[in-house]
């Protein structure tokens, strides 16, 4: 059913995206072992899918950003962020470290900002550089850069606020 | 200045703190064959589940018919066979729905392994048999079987004027009941051809699991 020269390809294309992959489904899913599976699991379907497709594949970080992102946001239910926020937030509250308090800050952030601006800061704190996060939301350096600080400002009076 | 040093600051140690908890997903280990068969469970739980709120609905006519000559037996004492073979049909197609409401739910969501290896060829075979057996009970026995009879018994073989005010009493119940069934029938219809797209979706994720083991535990 699957060509051998496919799977290699796919496994050499997508495995090196692996990080990024579980690591939005698990930002989204991690409050429940099920549901980050699944979200995995839905994921690498998609990509499959379209990679079988012929889709473009000249930018492989945008397809499998972008494939990742919409197939998470599809499949996880509305509260599923919320939920693993919330999860880690009482986790945070039980430990009496000084870490906690800015795990806290961190999650109030997470929880405030926008879709598209959580995006970005997930990729921020994923330790993507400008020019990668341009290359995956498929814009130029200048605007990543612009919608980035943005965000900071955006950040900056979420932490004001607290 | 100072705020965005400070902000800049904050993010590298959000940083350490994000990739922490990042790791923390190492602990969910994937059993590849029991996530397969849990989405396939979904699916299940899903579109038969809709369905079954459907059929109920689409039971609507009957149930009020049900209920018409559970009241005109009582009401009357006297012996009829239309009502009789009403409530029978009734209580035939409410304990078939019961059946399958129960029979989903002995499936084990979380052993879901089962439903499609063992359960499979049940779930498909009592959706067939239900699908043939409402399109006899409510389209058959209501509208050929039941109300012709009941026309007989109640205004002694006079047809005519019986349908005329059975159409003008009862159009409401007929038009919604005859909508809901309709719309019921095609998305049976659809279910069981989205089924069968779906074993063949299946085959596409067992293949996939057997090489895409490696990419999980990279």
């Amino acid at each position: 059913m699957f060509d051998e020269e496919d799977k290699r390809k796919f496994k050499q294309e997508i495995g090196q995206y692996m990080e990024l992959i579980k690591n939005i489904c698990y930002s989204y899913g991690g409050y429940k072992v099920y549901s980050y599976q699944d979200l995995l699991q839905e994921t690498l379907l998609n990509l499959w899918v379209g990679f079988n497709n012929g889709v473009e594949k000249e930018n492989m970080l945008a397809y499998v950003y972008r494939t990742t992102i919409n197939t998470v946001r599809y499949y996880s239910r509305k509260n599923d962020l919320k939920n693993s926020v919330i999860k880690r937030w009482n986790e945070c509250e039980e430990d009496d470290s000084a870490v906690a308090e800015e795990k806290m800050e961190l999650y109030d952030i997470m929880v405030n900002l926008s879709n598209e601006e959580r995006d970005l800061f997930q990729m921020v704190l994923n330790d993507f550089t400008m020019s990668e996060i341009a290359e995956a939301l498929e814009t130029t350096e200048k605007k990543a850069m612009k919608k980035w600080e943005s965000v900071k400002t955006k950040i900056a009076k979420i932490l004001e606020r607290r | 200045m100072q705020t965005e040093i400070s902000i800049d600051e904050k993010i590298f140690s959000y940083k350490k703190i994000w990739q922490n908890e990042m790791d923390k997903k190492q602990e969910y280990n994937v059993d590849l064959a029991k996530v397969t068969k849990r989405q396939h469970g979904k699916f299940y739980y899903k579109y038969i589940f809709i369905m079954k709120i459907f059929m109920f609905f689409g039971s609507f006519a009957m149930i009020k018919y049900f209920f018409d000559c559970a009241v005109a037996l009582y009401d009357t004492k006297y012996f009829s066979i239309p009502y009789v073979i009403g409530i029978i049909i009734t209580i035939l197609e409410l304990y078939w729905f019961v059946l399958f409401v129960v029979r989903i739910y002995q499936i084990n969501i979380n052993d879901p392994i089962t439903i499609f290896e063992k359960k499979q060829n049940l779930i498909l075979w009592m959706e067939k048999v239900e699908f043939i057996f409402t399109s006899i009970t409510s389209l058959f026995a209501y509208f050929l079987l039941i109300i012709p009879l009941d026309m007989y018994y109640q205004y002694d073989n006079n047809f005519i004027c019986y349908f005329g005010g059975f159409l003008a009493k009862r159009w409401p119940i007929i038009l919604i009941g005859t909508v809901i069934n309709i719309t019921y029938y095609y998305l049976n219809i659809k279910v069981i051809k989205k089924i069968k797209d779906d074993i063949s979706l299946e085959n596409i994720r067992i293949n996939l699991n057997i090489f895409r083991y490696e990419l999980y535990t990279r």
